[in-house]
């Protein structure tokens, strides 16, 4: 159900505490050093001074934004706050929170020194105080990097509204590295999210639904198996690209579920630990889909907005970026960009892909570019001269998986839980591989195998494993075309008007007839068969009804006993089916 | 106490009636869900544990539900929802988003319909939602930032799932069906169509997202079941209803009914041209508007009469209004189209075609008319010349003088057919407008006979039985 925000809830009220400390004349505000809070029709109040730790709304109901107080000001009969801004652990980006070294506490809060974002705020967002122990800050001082601004460390144990569980811990500490609070991304504008359940999901339990788990297409293997040539040249690539700082442009090919997004991610993950580890000097990873944006010119603005958080126009975005790539900048880091979809970014003039294959050849680039896209001859076929030239002939294709790839692939990941017979996943590998190469076609064939293992068993506790018959089945309900069956459930009128459609076509020699002709070798059929002949209404309604599951191919209605009729399902499949009877 | 004595006393007749119709017409408006579909156990079993597991364990999944119209997938779906729902746990949990192709045209539409139904848009408080672009980047992100474990789980259904599928790019498709299978917020994405091909419109790289679980509901019903089934529409419930002994006459009269000879041969008719549940119902409802005080149970004659009202022949309906001289006119135009085998012919062949066999009835034969002159109107001299282009009025039969061409097409036009302007009149006679002027200045029309494929002794009988007995009118054969 849609959820609509109807709710009311209790109003609370906001008072100064005393009279104004000072009077600032050139702002024209009064500086007040507490706040009272109380809510309607309740006797208790909430005090805020100076200093205090509060809790401020936004947009996650469940986990309000952290702050503390430095001054209560009141300008134009407002009533605001100047807050010094602190990140939860959830609001700072993972590849920063690696930067940490050690694993957050989970009530954890870091100083936050965005610019961006603004510390004025309506005291009417405040909804209460909150407790924070400060873990000690002067050996921060100390860490090894002195450039970096240090940063300020606290711990926060969070007493919410009526909460009484408040354990204490010991403070921590911890050297940090560098600084983290460049988040792009402002607490108040942060994006939104799905709500989160109540209770936790449920946690597979048997052997099946554990292999379930596992070979569902989202779940990451530890390591991607049959793709080790690949990984390595691209590894290779974009590894050499970034030590020696230039730029580059690859494209990858191949059909769909061959593993090219995921190789790619998995040579970036490895990069990154390498740059982590100091190995690699670091660099920027985006990524971007054709299909995900709505307009080729999008790829402009989303590279932008993940490059430096800006927001622009696509105009401005493509002239702000190649401002970028071709300075100099006093310290810059190699970009790695991964263009997904790459047809999709097709226009007419080009100017995209032109663009976006430019970049790297410029001398202050130091842009490494990755293009994925299904088919191998996408440069000679819809790129003109200019831009398939700066693509350059680093490519690479990724071939369907054998059947012995997939085998190994399920295998892997299955990772030594006993589901599967051995021939089942022969059988499973053998077909998708004979059909298309497609990895995840496999992984969910053996996905609903183990459902219908599970349902078949006799026995609901012990399953046992998935066999040949679940397969067959499994492959069976997926592959398998519904035109017969539906041609046999469908009404007596309806098959016969099929038959006449035949009967039409043998006669003229043709595969197409008028639904005219159609009808008269329908009613003498209906004759011959000792039926009522339908009415001309009846016959064009049952012949619109196959006309809707698409066994027969109609022109447009309303052309009435006119329009022609053709079959959408060979002529043996409905022999077949209406002779089976 | 009071409930029993209410239910032992015997109802006032009106009131039985009113309790019959508002229980019988919400079952066949689908307004109330059956307790559990018929004959669709294992696909019931299948959308259960489907959905059910992305309730309760969070994992992604997409199907497409395939079966011609009326066969239920809406229904299996609403039992199953229901069902599902009716469990504690899960009604917090899950959260629905319904799409429909007809409403949902384009993308965007289908977006700015996503985030309002997951109420996603307050989110962001008094931002402005503008672009196309945004919209699809923030839902997407919205998506990405949950996982599997603590996000709740969404349930996507589109309704009439081929439409999506013209959309530009399939961006929606795609975007949906990679959430599906990657690791963000568990989604089910459940496809409604009745399209049996409509895995061959998905674009390779969305259906391979796709995970190619498919459900087929089609109806298999034997003509026993289907009996049974009409038993069972119109069954009163014995338990429930306040009335019991109206209950029994209801109900065993409704086996009366089911046993007679010929409502059995009324409902093999229907049966054997669908098997669509909703004709099915309407066939029901018409026959539910004729229960009342005075004919409280449903007679053998009832079923009939309303059968014969919903398989009457459009085309037919609207030949029974027409005029005589429109009659003729399709006559003569249905002569011409059997010679000149479906090709258009003008005016001026049709009226000479209608004045031969008139002129042959009226024993006066003349010259062709009208040849030449566009400014007056181009008489032909009859027997009663001055009969005046009303065929009510006037001789009908004799061929009226032909008015000025422009005027009678006009005339046709308004009374062609039982209601003016209405539909039918254009698809009996597609009176084109003028199309060329004739070098002699005359206005040629083209006309063409459209479903006309009544064979010609149809025709006749139909003028026959509508004009016998009006004073001064002959039928031509």
């Amino acid at each position: 159900m849609a959820r609509y925000l109807t709710r009311n809830r209790l109003r609370r009220i906001y008072k100064w505490g005393g009279f104004p400390v000072s009077h600032d004349r050139k702002l024209k505000t009064d500086e007040y050093d507490s706040l009272h809070i109380s809510l309607e029709d309740l006797p208790r109040t909430t005090v805020i001074t100076n200093g205090q730790y509060i809790l401020i709304e936004g947009v996650d109901d469940d986990h309000p934004y952290v702050a503390k107080v430095t001054k209560l000001i009141e300008s134009d009969k407002k009533k605001k706050a100047l807050v010094q801004w602190f990140a939860r652990v959830g609001e700072v980006p993972p590849n920063k929170l690696k930067l940490l070294g050690r694993e957050p506490h989970p009530q954890e809060i870091f100083y936050y020194e965005g610019p961006t974002c603004e510390d004025e705020i309506d005291v009417e967002s405040i909804l209460n105080t909150v407790q924070v122990h400060q873990s000690l800050l002067d050996d921060l001082r100390s860490s090894s990097d002195e450039e970096e601004e240090p940063q300020e460390e606290e711990e926060e144990e969070e007493e919410e509204f009526c909460a009484s569980q408040a354990s204490m811990r010991t403070p921590r500490k911890t050297p940090v590295k560098k600084a983290t609070p460049t988040t792009p991304r402002t607490p108040r504008h942060a994006t939104p999210s799905i709500p989160s359940r109540s209770l936790p999901a449920r946690q597979p339990g048997s052997a099946l639904e554990e292999a379930r788990a596992r070979l569902h297409v989202s779940s990451v293997p530890e390591s991607l198996p049959c793709r080790e040539q690949e990984f390595q040249d691209i590894y290779n690539f974009v590894e050499s690209k970034v030590m020696d700082g230039t730029g580059g442009c690859m494209y990858i090919s191949g059909v769909p579920g061959t593993g090219k997004t995921a190789t790619v991610h998995e040579v970036i993950r490895s990069l990154q630990r390498a740059s982590d580890a100091d190995d690699v000097p670091a660099f920027n990873f985006i990524e971007i889909n054709g299909m995900k944006m709505t307009d080729p010119h999008q790829a402009y603005v989303q590279i932008l907005q993940k490059l430096t958080g800006q927001k622009a126009t696509p105009d401005h975005a493509a002239a702000l970026l190649e401002k970028r790539f071709s300075h100099a900048g006093p310290k810059k880091e190699s970009t790695v960009l991964l263009v997904d979809e790459l047809d999709l970014l097709w226009t007419r003039k080009q100017n995209v892909m032109y663009n976006l294959f430019d970049w790297p050849t410029r001398r202050h680039g130091r842009l490494v570019v990755l293009t994925i896209a299904n088919t191998m001859d996408l440069p000679e076929r819809i790129m003109i001269n200019r831009v398939a030239s700066r693509l350059g002939l680093t490519r690479m294709s990724f071939q369907p998986y054998s059947f012995k790839q997939l085998q190994q692939i399920i295998m892997s990941r299955l990772n030594k839980v006993k589901a599967f017979e051995e021939d089942a996943l022969q059988l499973v590998s053998r077909k998708v591989a004979a059909l298309s190469g497609d990895a995840r076609r496999c992984l969910d064939i053996c996905r609903r195998a183990t459902e219908i293992c599970e349902h078949t068993s006799l026995d609901p506790g012990a399953p046992g494993l998935v066999g040949m018959s679940h397969v067959m089945q499994a492959l069976d309900e997926m592959f398998s075309s519904a035109y017969v069956t539906a041609i046999r459930c469908a009404s007596v009128q309806e098959q016969l008007f099929l038959r006449s459609v035949l009967m039409e076509f043998r006669r003229l020699g043709l595969e197409e007839a008028t639904f005219q002709q159609v009808l008269v070798q329908h009613q003498a059929l209906c004759r011959v068969e000792g039926l009522q002949p339908p009415s001309v209404s009846e016959a064009l309604a049952a012949c619109q009804r196959l006309g809707a599951c698409r066994l027969l191919l109609l022109e447009p209605s309303r052309l009435g006993v006119l329009q022609r009729v053709r079959l959408n399902v060979s002529q043996d499949d409905v022999l077949y089916a209406l002779k089976a009877e | 106490m009071s409930k029993r004595k209410l239910k032992d006393s015997p109802m006032p007749i009106g009131e039985c009636i009113s309790q019959v119709q508002t229980l019988l017409r919400e079952r066949l408006c689908h307004q109330q869900l059956p307790q559990r579909p018929e004959g669709v156990d294992s696909q019931h079993k299948h959308l259960m544990e489907l959905l059910k597991r992305t309730a309760v364990h969070g994992e992604s999944n997409s199907v497409l539900i395939i079966g011609p119209r009326g066969t239920g997938k809406t229904q299996l779906l609403r039992c199953v929802l229901a069902e599902l729902l009716a469990e504690e746990d899960v009604d917090k949990t899950l959260l629905q988003v319904h799409l429909n192709g007809l409403l949902q045209t384009d993308d965007r539409i289908a977006l700015k319909e996503i985030t309002r139904q997951l109420s996603l848009e307050n989110v962001v408080g008094d931002q402005v939602f503008g672009s196309f672009a945004e919209n699809l980047a923030f839902l997407l992100e919205a998506l990405k930032k949950g996982d599997r474990s603590s996000s709740r789980p969404v349930l996507f259904i589109l309704d009439e799932f081929d439409l999506f599928a013209h959309h530009k790019n399939q961006t929606l498709l795609y975007n949906l069906l990679d959430v599906s299978q990657s690791a963000q917020t568990p989604v089910a994405v459940v496809g409604l169509t009745c399209r049996l091909d409509v895995l061959e419109l998905l674009e390779k790289r969305v259906k391979s997202r796709f995970s190619h679980r498919q459900i087929h509901l089609l109806p298999s019903l034997s003509f026993s079941q289907y009996l049974q089934a009409v038993q069972a529409q119109l069954h009163l419930p014995d338990t429930t209803f306040p009335d019991t002994t109206f209950c029994y006459d209801w109900n065993a009269s409704l086996k009366a009914l089911c046993e007679d000879k010929s409502v059995e041969a009324v409902l093999l008719r229907h049966f054997n041209s669908t098997k669509d549940f909703r004709s099915l119902h309407r066939l029901l409802m018409a026959i539910l508007c004729r229960v009342s005080v005075n004919n409280p149970t449903i007679k053998p004659a009832d079923l009939l009469d309303a059968s014969r009202l919903l398989s009457a022949d459009a085309m037919t309906n609207v030949l029974h209004g027409l005029s005589i001289l429109e009659l003729c006119l399709v006559i003569a135009m249905k002569h011409l189209n059997d010679i000149y085998d479906g090709e258009p012919f003008n005016l001026q062949m049709v009226y000479n075609g209608l004045r031969a066999p008139a002129a042959a009835g009226g024993g006066a034969s003349r010259g062709r008319g009208g040849g030449g002159g566009g400014a007056g109107p181009a008489r032909v001299p009859t027997g009663e010349a001055h009969a005046g282009p009303q065929p009510d009025h006037g001789g009908a039969a004799e061929v009226p003088p032909v008015p000025h061409r422009c005027q009678a097409v006009g005339r046709l036009r308004l009374r062609l057919g039982p209601e003016e302007g209405g539909r039918e009149e254009r698809r009996v006679l597609h009176l084109g407008l003028p199309r060329r002027v004739c070098s002699g200045g005359g206005l040629v029309l083209c006309v063409t006979v459209r479903h006309l494929s009544q064979s010609l002794r149809q025709l006749y009988q139909h003028a026959e039985r509508f004009y016998q007995g009006k004073p001064g009118v002959k039928l031509v054969r």
